[in-house]
């Protein structure tokens, strides 16, 4: 106990500037914010009907799209959870963006026995984004819900959403929310689990108290179609979930978190693919919210405060935290040598302490499942958000800003990234 | 139960012996060889080496008339029509927007969702299929619904409701006999 004590008195005695920015950097603030927003969210739930039966002789006004490329098996994961649906999708459109294997002949199986209602078979792969807005071409419902060809959504996840969009006339799309379906698969699940369960249940259920959400998921987030393909749908490129609801909010549209609507979708299970994952993410992020839609700077005069708050969310929460990571270099080196490892422990212990403070109300009052395993990974949180995850991320804009790295990501078709990387 | 010395005898008379006898495609099945002249009398004749036979198509049979005159038929999904136009469809892959091209692409001018210049020869603009519109009901599909239609009986019969059979043409064995239209290997 006593050198508990010692090696905390070590950092909390070394300086108030680095305990300061350790605590910045480590994303100490906003997992704070997720925390406070625990009890305002709750607040707020309880004053709305929690009610999202449809009634099955209705037409929902829902058509669910489906990209799916050499994924047969995804997409049939993803439609006995739309069968299962207690507010059933009117269409189901399914479209296979230049599959390569055998799945365009499992899709055609799944359309003749009625799973697919339209089914659109592109021998030439075009991505994502204009994949989307093929299918967007034969929706003719009042709102399309996008889900990913690998993701599960839960019996109530339509019903959830379309109530939320039909409570807000004037939003253009709601976004679900996010668990890790294969989450005791590995360490690095497990970890993303937690990860999941801060940043979107409570994060984007704070961000949406605010209307301040920044990013409607491309695993599931449903649109009302008469503003999404007014606007000309998705995005161009790589991080089309992300500049498409950026767009949005620029047009003047609000977007919004459903809570109690959830997708179930699987992660990397090892840390080579989590890293590339992240890399991708974090490039797409950088070069989407800083170069292209300029956060730094008001974007109109009358810019509205969700807009700001938005902005000022990414700037101060992620974007300035990730840039200071360096400034723990300096820090460290301040520190006589003899006290540094007692300064390095009782840094790391005071961040697990505050993590599982953070943490413990949040496992009590996740939504989701929550297990013992979970529980266990609280200790490696500062290391696997704070060092690992930042450093990924710092990686990820350096390579953006210095060589553009996102130009060779292979999430788009090779021509399609040339044609993007040359409009200029 | 095989066919007596009499029938051969006739059935064989009626074979040509420089020329194939080949199926009328618009009678029923029992006399697309002409009245009274049964496929399976022909095929023992063939059996018992005094004609020959080849297969000339695989047809779909009319489940309603019996007869062999099926075509693919394209139509709405929605309201059956066949009135559909096929449209030519683009994607401007700057904006990632999509957009119908009836009249070719220079008749485009711009992208309806990023306002930039379009032409034919551009290469950031690329075809991505067709849309098929039914000039009835409007419908708009990724693809049309196919349907055989008979056009002996002008009936529509979905695809499996059909069944594909080879067609035979048969010929008095002798050497003077001509090429068939078709070649067994297509059979």
């Amino acid at each position: 106990m006593d050198s508990v004590v010692v090696v905390l008195a070590a950092f909390l005695g070394a300086s108030p500037f680095a305990t300061l920015a350790t605590v910045f950097i480590f994303d100490v603030p906003r997992d704070l914010m997720a925390l406070t927003s625990l009890g305002l969210s709750r607040l707020r739930r309880r004053s709305i009907k929690q009610d999202f039966v449809g009634n099955s002789n209705q037409r929902s006004q829902v058509t669910v799209v489906i990209a799916s490329l050499n994924d047969a098996e995804g997409v049939i994961v993803s439609l006995a959870s739309l069968r299962a649906q207690t507010t059933p999708p009117d269409r189901v459109i399914v479209f296979s963006d230049g599959s390569t294997d055998a799945s365009p002949a499992v899709l055609s199986v799944l359309e003749a026995r009625g799973d697919i209602d339209t089914l659109i078979i592109n021998d030439r792969r075009v991505g994502r984004a204009a994949a989307g807005n093929i299918a967007l071409q034969y929706v003719e419902t009042d709102f399309v819900l996008l889900i990913d060809c690998d993701t599960r959504i839960d019996e109530k996840a339509i019903g959830a959403l379309r109530s939320r969009l039909l409570d807000r006339p004037a939003a253009a799309a709601c976004s679900g929310n996010i668990a890790v379906s294969n989450q005791k698969a590995s360490l690095w699940t497990g970890l993303q689990q937690l990860e999941y369960m801060v940043a979107i249940d409570f994060g984007r259920e704070f961000a949406d108290t605010f209307g301040a959400v920044a990013c409607c998921s491309g695993a599931m987030t449903m649109y009302r179609t008469s503003i999404f393909a007014g606007s000309g749908g998705f995005s161009s490129g790589s991080g089309e979930d992300l500049a498409t609801t950026l767009r949005l909010r620029r047009a003047g549209h609000a977007v919004h978190f459903e809570a109690d609507a959830w997708a179930y979708t699987s992660v990397p299970e090892t840390l080579s693919g989590l890293i590339r994952q992240r890399l991708r993410w974090d490039r797409d992020a950088f070069r989407i919210q800083v170069l292209q839609f300029g956060q730094f700077t008001k974007q109109a005069p009358g810019e509205s405060l969700s807009n700001t708050l938005q902005r000022y969310d990414y700037i101060l929460f992620t974007f300035f935290p990730t840039l200071m990571m360096p400034l723990l270099i300096p820090i460290l080196a301040g520190i006589p040598s003899a006290e540094r490892p007692a300064f390095v422990a009782g840094g790391y212990l005071f961040l697990v302490m505050l993590a599982a403070v953070i943490l413990a109300p949040v496992l009590i009052a996740y939504r989701g499942q929550v297990s013992f395993f979970q529980v266990l990974l609280l200790p490696l949180i500062p290391l696997y958000q704070g060092v690992l995850m930042k450093g990924v991320r710092l990686y990820a804009y350096l390579s953006e800003a210095i060589w553009h790295a996102s130009a060779n990501d292979g999430y788009l078709p090779a021509r399609i990234r040339k044609r993007l990387n040359t409009k200029h | 139960m095989r066919a007596n010395s009499a029938e051969r005898a006739r059935l064989l008379q009626r074979l040509p012996k420089d020329q194939w006898l080949e199926p009328d495609l618009s009678a029923p099945s029992a006399t697309m060889y002409g009245e009274g002249v049964d496929q399976a009398r022909l095929h023992e004749l063939v059996d018992e080496g005094v004609a020959e036979a080849v297969v000339l198509y695989r047809c779909a049979l009319c489940p309603t008339c019996d007869s062999h005159q099926c075509v693919v038929s394209e139509q709405c999904a929605r309201c059956q029509s066949a009135n559909l136009k096929a449209i030519p469809l683009f994607h401007h892959i700057l904006c990632a927007g999509i957009f119908e091209a009836p009249k070719g692409l220079d008749a485009i001018g711009s992208c309806a969702k990023c306002g930039d210049e379009i032409s034919a020869q551009s290469d950031r603009v690329e075809a991505v299929g067709e849309t098929y519109l039914c000039l009835e009901c409007h419908n708009r599909s990724p693809e049309p619904a196919l349907h055989f239609l008979c056009l002996g009986c002008h009936d529509y019969h979905a695809f499996d409701a059909v069944t594909f059979h080879r067609l035979w043409g048969f010929k008095r064995k002798g050497p003077e006999a001509s090429e068939p239209r078709a070649r067994s290997a297509h059979g």
